[in-house]
């Protein structure tokens, strides 16, 4: 049992390796191809080192490039050329915190809209949150964005993430809110027809014939039907701690990964690029064992097959 | 219904035909040299695709029909082609210049809808985006649809090897941040005009076809397994044949209702782009380019109309590819 269990896991870890191994030479290859950028204006007295001298020699050859690309982390090549490590450091918390409100927010109520929406499936509720959804999803995240912030002064919210641990989880809330509609919108739908198969099965008509209270049945013989694919979600999700959020943070003005991510693939700074691929190479890897165990485990707690 | 769809779709047709032959044979007012180049590409786009209007009026019409969304969804879709195809040949010369001192008029006997930040007309503005924003985002939707389902077939049919060299790749670039390839396919090259229309199609799609890949793979390695498929190999049908006849009638109808989510994915993602100023960009209008407008504090409400186009053809293609995933077969091919 250990045994193939240690199999099991080593098999993961060596997929893993190879996948953030692909990644990393997948943006190596397209930086190499692409026509250099061009170069900078030269620096006046007094400024910051120019991108050529944050550029380490990494050797001449693209094959002694490579090896140095992938055995270090480095500094950017984007001036004031900071050690990448640093910059994560002061950016990563700010998506991971964003993120996990949103994630936290969005997963309960899903899976709370999608419960509801199979117990009362062709009613008017189940066809207002259907539409509700497919509305949110189909309006794009940056009009979504947009008219929050618009709303933060009346509201009286500020929505930039800065000052005492107060200010700074209230400003989450109107970021964190309309990514949250935007993760809820797309997960609503996967989820509502996992709890209609479970509503119409089998095994919830067998124990309601029994007389088992309607708590009971959802409890014992919808929710782990719903929570397989929920967890699955949730799992695909978490890169977003790591990736962040392009649009929202730009229109909320959050300097955090998602601003970062773009300043470097538009200057093709490709340490940062690759630093930031790789680590979210890792959490998918990760979030996608956790959610695979995750759903192991509700099988052997799980109803009687 | 179905005979509503039916001369719906026929009547559009008609008219998208006459107006690329029109926009053919008249002679061309300039606009631009890449604006003319649109006119001329929309003007056979509009031939091409009002033809297929004609011929395809049965399965739309049949397809459109199967419930009350989906209708209005397929009315929705083919107002907006029909448009879309035939804009850029009744904008009249001149309507794209920018007027500084317009910017944000008010509708006028001139400027239907007003004017835009820059002091373009609206209404042209919006006209003439419309093509660029709906074709790429066609493309992209297929393109993927091809690589994915072509991935997904040769990975659930032969599986092994192939399988898993084809399910790394897809897990790869599931697990990168699609906005860095987008991004740096988009930018590295630096292209221009249609070039760059053609880079951001292969960015999105090359950043798009995997839930394709999937979801043929899962439906092609349940096929595979059936027990006619085995009578067909007994038969001697070579594996092609086995593939064409019975594994594409089950693999295709729910790659077409994937295509059409991920068109919709492909606006809003293009649309995103835009936005940034790394997607579309002039003398080529998209509408979500023309969204970033709506950032100004002097932003009026008719500003929103791109946004609430992109909005309404995303939302009618999501509700399309609903219905047209209700519509699988399920009984084997004989």
């Amino acid at each position: 049992m250990a045994g193939s269990l240690i199999a099991a896991l080593t098999r993961r870890i060596v997929y893993a390796a190879a996948l953030c191994w692909l990644l990393a030479t997948l943006l190596f290859a397209i930086t190499e191809v692409a026509p250099p950028a061009p170069p900078p204006p030269p620096p006046s007295l007094g400024e910051e080192p120019t991108e050529d001298f944050c550029r380490e020699r990494l050797g001449t050859t693209p094959m002694d490039r490579y090896v140095a690309r992938m055995t270090t982390v480095g500094r950017s090549w984007t001036p004031p050329c900071a050690p990448i490590t640093t910059t994560l450091g002061e950016r990563l918390p700010k998506s991971a915190r964003l993120a996990g409100f949103a994630i936290a927010l969005a997963w309960p109520l899903s899976l709370l809209a999608a419960l509801t929406q199979g117990a009362f499936a062709g009613r008017a509720i189940d066809r207002v949150i259907t539409g509700g959804a497919v509305l949110l999803h189909a309006w794009p995240v940056f009009l979504l964005a947009a008219a929050a912030q618009r709303a933060a002064p009346t509201l009286g919210l500020p929505s930039v993430g800065s000052g005492s641990a107060a200010n700074q989880l209230v400003s989450l809330v109107l970021p964190g809110a309309t990514l949250a509609m935007l993760l809820a919108s797309a997960w609503v739908r996967t989820l509502r027809a996992a709890a209609v198969d479970a509503f119409e099965g089998p095994r919830v008509r067998a124990a309601r014939a029994r007389g088992l209270a309607e708590a009971t049945v959802v409890g014992r013989y919808v929710l782990p039907s719903v929570l397989r694919p929920a967890i699955t979600l949730l799992g695909l999700a978490l890169p977003r701690l790591v990736g962040g959020t392009v649009v929202i943070e730009r229109v909320f003005g959050w300097s955090a990964m998602g601003g970062w991510l773009t300043e470097a693939a538009v200057r093709r700074d490709l340490p940062v690029l690759t630093a930031i691929t790789l680590l979210t190479g890792v959490v998918v890897a990760l979030a996608g064992a956790l959610a695979d165990t995750a759903n192991a485990a509700l099988r052997t707690d799980g109803g009687h097959e | 219904m179905i005979p509503l769809l039916r001369g719906l779709a026929s009547a559009l047709g008609m008219g998208m035909v006459l107006a690329g032959v029109a926009a053919l044979v008249a002679p061309a007012h300039e606009l631009h040299e890449a604006l003319d180049q649109l006119r001329a590409g929309t003007a056979v786009a509009a031939c091409a695709l009002g033809a297929l209007m004609i011929l395809l009026r049965g399965p739309i019409s049949r397809l459109g029909a199967a419930s009350g969304p989906t209708t209005a969804a397929t009315v929705v879709l083919l107002l907006l082609t029909a448009l879309a195809v035939s804009a850029p040949s009744l904008v009249p010369a001149g309507a794209l210049d920018v007027d500084l001192s317009l910017r944000h008029a008010a509708p006028s006997p001139g400027h239907l809808l007003g004017n835009d930040a820059q002091g373009r007309d609206l209404l042209a503005a919006t006209a003439l985006a419309a093509p660029v924003t709906l074709a790429v985002a066609l493309s992209t939707a297929l393109v993927a649809a091809a690589l994915g389902g072509l991935m997904g077939l040769a990975g659930g049919w032969l599986g092994r090897g192939v399988d898993l060299g084809g399910r790394l790749l897809t897990d790869t670039l599931l697990s990168a941040p699609s906005l860095v390839f987008q991004l740096l396919v988009v930018t590295a090259f630096q292209p221009e005009g249609f070039t760059r229309l053609g880079y951001l199609v292969l960015a999105l799609s090359a950043t798009g076809w995997m839930g394709a890949a999937r979801l043929v793979r899962a439906e092609v390695q349940a096929l595979r397994g059936a027990g006619w498929v085995e009578s067909a190999r007994i038969l001697g049908l070579s594996e092609l044949t086995i593939v064409r006849r019975h594994v594409l009638p089950h693999v295709l109808p729910l790659l077409g209702a994937w295509t059409a989510a991920a068109a919709a994915n492909a606006m809003l993602a293009e649309a995103a782009l835009s936005w940034l100023g790394l997607g579309i960009q002039p003398p080529l209008l998209s509408w979500g380019g023309m969204v970033q407008d709506l950032r100004g504090p002097t932003a009026t409400l008719l500003d929103a109309l791109p946004a609430v186009l992109i909005a309404t053809t995303a939302l009618s293609l999501a509700v399309l590819a609903d219905g047209l995933a209700g519509t699988k077969r399920t009984a084997p091919n004989s």
